[in-house]
């Protein structure tokens, strides 16, 4: 049995969901670089918005309260994947980025050579690059991905990256390291250049 | 590795933290001296750092274009979500 209160706190968040869910999964996408954890973050915005809707002042702006909901979660998004867990799946592959790259003495392997010879203006202007690219970087682990995002995306300071990710200023800049070796190996993998 | 990076105790992977490093928290004086110096003499760091600056680039392109882009909920996922809340 739900209550009519209850009810009516369901039809507004229905019709919240309508008007604003857009913008919400939009900035998620974009905060995250994936649809799939967008989608999750938003529904549990709304479920928090429903638990806590008692809380929401009437009047106020409700696009404001859930985006303050919303960003609350991704942080808690970014904490999360600080368990150990995704630690040990982030080393895992950080310790084959970095095999594949260097031999014992931190010496570049003799397999790895460099991407391209003189083409950067072309390939910027290639939009399949581009979508490639984009592509590699949401199959990045969390993190690696939070350290993108941050950089890249937010332009924050060091400091402020290492604060939200939970993590050390040296584990960061090895993240930041590895993420852009990943992400040169998945485009070597992945793009084919015509020649 | 030449002997003048024996000397200077860096190797090509810590180059490329080092380099990382520069991009996110800035280096110091004898940190930017070193990290100069080794690419100088180093061919493969040198290439490497070409594409890093490529990488960042299209990174920076990627970000500025998903700034501006708009992704809809379908109809299928908004169900799905009031679902949970009910």
């Amino acid at each position: 049995m739900t209550t009519s209160s209850e009810n009516n706190s369901h039809s507004t968040l229905s019709q919240w969901l309508n008007e604003y869910g857009d913008d919400m999964y939009s900035w998620a996408v974009y905060k995250t670089s994936s649809k799939e954890t967008a989608e999750d973050l938003v529904q549990e915005t709304l479920l928090s918005a429903f638990k806590a809707f008692d809380k929401y002042k009437l009047g106020s702006n409700p696009k404001t309260w859930l985006f303050t909901i919303l960003n609350n979660k991704i942080i808690d998004y970014y904490r999360a994947s600080n368990t150990t867990k995704s630690i040990n799946q982030s080393e895992l592959m950080g310790k084959r980025v970095d095999d594949d790259n260097f031999d014992a003495q931190g010496a570049w392997s003799k397999a790895v050579s460099p991407l391209w010879a003189n083409t950067e203006e072309h390939l910027l202007d290639n939009p399949e690059f581009v979508s490639v690219l984009s592509c590699c970087i949401e199959n990045l682990p969390a993190q690696w991905k939070g350290v993108i995002v941050g950089k890249y995306f937010d332009h924050k300071k060091g400091v402020e990256i290492s604060k939200d990710l939970g993590i050390s200023s040296s584990n960061l800049w090895q993240m930041a390291h590895r993420a852009k070796l990943q992400l040169r190996g998945c485009l070597k993998q992945n793009w084919k250049t015509e020649e | 590795m030449n002997a003048i990076n024996k000397i200077l105790m860096l190797s090509c992977q810590q180059a490329a933290i080092l380099g990382a490093k520069a991009g996110i928290s800035g280096l110091s004086y004898f940190e930017r001296l070193k990290l100069k110096m080794h690419i100088r003499m180093c061919k493969p760091c040198e290439d490497y750092g070409r594409d890093s600056q490529l990488i960042d680039q299209a990174i920076s392109k990627i970000a500025s274009q998903k700034s501006e882009e708009r992704v809809e909920l379908t109809q299928t996922q908004k169900d799905k979500i009031l679902k949970s809340i009910s």
